[in-house]
């Protein structure tokens, strides 16, 4: 009995500190989502935009971005899982660049499965190990030929962008209508769940359950721990007996699974057919990257950056309806926010400063 | 047989399309060598060349807009290094974040200024040179001649002087850089900054040296080629010439190629690739870069610190 306030008092203080991280992490995500609001609206009036107008558009996105529940659930599944693409890879010390093309693989391994089987399952299932063998091949590249994964996985994005426009416009259009391809047929597309309250896409289930799968595997298994030492220290984890290879591997392979399972859910529980542009799959696997930075390295709290920048594209073409203003307002607002994440040192050094000048 | 007149189309545009990836990725392998990944270049190419159009739009100068575009490529290469040197940023993030900063601002500014989402209209462009080759005429852009001069320049300043061995010295070990006396923080923001005005040279040359106006899509990552070319170059500026041309060839050999295929006799089953296959010509360049690469890949040898934030005890 002696030892238990010990340990007791350990856990304690373990919570303590995991509660100020967690601040912290708090802290400096809405910092950075505020000072991009500034900044956007500071460029804007650079260009000569009315001054009060970003005031106006940002209420417009507020307001109108997060009204509707389910589809703004609907729209942020796949963002999950290509965050989740690239978070994976990067929690084992890896840059999945390539979610984008891994994107465009799942969403056409599934349409192509749905409309010959048209079952749900089967199609889900061939979109995630179209990603993930599309992963593999990157880490592969990466592991045996020295090949780095940022640079291949950009050449097979860009690839990959102009073949699956090819394949989209010659073996998958739709007679008819040129410009879409068939339609995933009523059987395979993935129900919505009317909840009373909330009419929930059972793609946003999918995703939920791949960021809480993914959390449970690196947080509470022997091989999510092998991986995450793996990334914060190689050296250390050859040391102690893990096969860095191997793990890259696998990390690889389960973000490409992911992202291919977003192209897979878009397709199936949201969109239904894909256009020649492929206008409903571009950017997500970029915008993912962001996502998962904004996410914080933690599965979880990538699920709710998604839905807030969900939100902010939503809004986005709220104010392009609303106000005439284009909604890559959204984009820019994002991509600030993405480059002011980066600055944590900046809090310690303006801390820093302000302690010296306290004394 | 193919024609020498064919041959000569071939190696102008060949050269044509190697100069911005050439601009990029010996700027990018100065930055390199001091430490810094930069993978903002097709953002910062997005901003160089958007400004390129507008000061020409307005002025009708495109030398002033040249030189005005390579300076917005020198702040924004100045503000990524400002970032990760001085405040120890993560450099993919940073990095990332310009590439998405200059998509949102690009659109921005097109609407702002000209109504249009898609593009900016025509605007003066820069002569170019002629070159009588027997009957054919060898088209060069006077900018692939500065693009080639500059990357031979950094070779020389990088090998071969003590400047060299400074910024070579942070990018391997900034510790013991910064025993020797080397400001690493100074040479690390200095040398994004380069890094940046080379890239705003390619993205300047983009509208006023090649295809007269601006449009979002019309870097189509060649500021990501230009990355992959740094690491196939082995960072040395001199090969970065060959890896660039190798591209450039790739894509004018499909440009090429989709043009051929308007005007040759097809069989039956090949008669798609004249309505849609204009996509898989377009993909041609991407998947041949990534061959060579795995293909010629040896042991290369990155600069040891790249990528990691120095921080002075």
């Amino acid at each position: 009995m002696s030892g238990k306030p010990g340990i007791l008092k350990k856990l304690f203080e373990n919570i303590a500190s995991r509660r100020r991280e967690y601040g912290l992490a708090l802290l400096e995500v809405s910092l950075s989502i505020l000072s991009s609001l500034i900044i956007t609206a500071f460029i804007m009036i650079l260009m000569g935009y009315p001054s009060d107008l970003s005031l106006v558009a940002y209420s417009v996105m507020f307001s109108k971005g997060f009204d509707n529940a389910s589809y703004l659930l609907s729209r942020a599944s796949p963002l999950i899982l290509t965050a989740l693409a690239f978070l994976y890879p990067s929690l084992t010390g890896l840059f999945n660049i390539g979610g984008e093309g891994q994107l465009y693989v799942g969403a056409i391994a599934s349409l192509i499965i749905a409309l010959y089987t048209g079952n749900s399952l089967l199609a889900l299932i061939a979109g995630g190990l179209a990603g993930a063998a599309l992963g593999m091949l990157l880490a592969v590249l990466r592991v045996y030929r020295n090949v780095n994964e940022v640079v291949a996985a950009i050449m097979i994005n860009w690839a990959l962008f102009n073949i699956s426009m090819f394949a989209i416009a010659t073996y998958l259009a739709d007679p008819s209508i040129p410009h879409l391809t068939r339609q995933v047929p009523d059987t395979a597309k993935l129900p919505l769940m009317d909840l009373g309250f909330l009419r929930l896409n059972t793609s946003f289930l999918v995703a939920l359950a791949a960021a809480i799968g993914g959390a449970f595997l690196f947080y509470r298994t022997r091989l999510g721990f092998a991986m995450r030492v793996s990334g914060l220290n190689p050296f250390a984890s050859m040391i102690a007996g893990f096969e860095n290879r191997k793990l890259m591997l696998t990390s690889f392979a389960l973000g490409g699974a992911m992202a291919g399972l977003g192209g897979s859910i878009l397709v199936l529980g949201i969109v239904h057919r894909l256009d020649t542009m492929m206008m409903s799959l571009y950017g997500y696997g970029f915008l993912g990257i962001g996502a998962s930075l904004l996410g914080r390295n933690n599965p979880i709290g990538v699920v709710v950056s998604s839905i807030f920048l969900s939100g902010l594209l939503i809004g986005g073409q709220w104010i392009e309806t609303r106000l005439g203003l284009p909604h890559q307002v959204a984009d820019l607002i994002i991509g600030i926010i993405v480059i002011s994440l980066a600055i944590p040192f900046a809090y310690h050094y303006m801390k820093a400063v302000l302690k010296v000048k306290r004394k | 047989m193919i024609p020498v007149e064919d041959i000569v189309t071939l190696l102008s545009l060949s050269l044509t399309s190697m100069t911005p990836l050439l601009l990029a990725s010996a700027g990018e392998i100065l930055t390199e060598k001091s430490g810094v990944v930069n993978i903002g270049l097709e953002g910062i190419m997005i901003l160089s060349a958007l400004t390129s159009a507008i000061i020409t739009h307005y002025t009708g100068n495109p030398y002033l807009a040249l030189l005005i575009s390579s300076t917005v490529g020198l702040a924004t290469g100045l503000l990524m290094g400002y970032l990760s040197s001085y405040l120890h940023s993560n450099q993919i993030v940073v990095g990332t974040g310009i590439n998405m900063l200059a998509l949102g601002v690009a659109t921005l500014a097109l609407y702002r200024l000209w109504g249009e989402y898609g593009g900016s209209p025509s605007v003066e462009k820069l002569a170019d040179l002629q070159l009588p080759i027997g009957n054919a005429i060898l088209t060069l852009k006077p900018v692939s001649v500065i693009a080639v001069v500059l990357a031979v320049a950094s070779w020389y300043l990088l090998e071969k002087t003590t400047w060299g061995l400074r910024i070579r010295a942070c990018g391997e070990n900034p510790h013991s850089a910064e025993a020797m006396g080397v400001n690493v923080y100074r040479t690390r923001l200095l040398l994004t900054g380069v890094g940046g005005f080379y890239t705003g040279l390619a993205g300047s040359f983009l509208v006023v040296n090649w295809v007269g106006f601006f449009s979002r899509e019309m870097t189509s990552g060649r500021g990501f080629v230009a990355l992959a070319n740094v690491s196939f170059s082995n960072w040395n500026p001199l090969t970065a010439i060959a890896g660039a041309f190798l591209f450039g060839f790739f894509e004018a050999f499909a440009t090429w190629l989709s043009l051929k295929v308007q005007q040759l006799m097809l069989p039956e089953y090949l008669t798609f690739l004249r309505t849609s296959g204009q996509n898989l010509f377009k993909a041609l360049p991407y998947l041949a870069t990534l061959i060579t690469v795995v293909v010629i890949m040896k042991k290369v040898k990155m600069p040891r610190a790249l990528g990691k934030p120095y921080i002075k005890e």
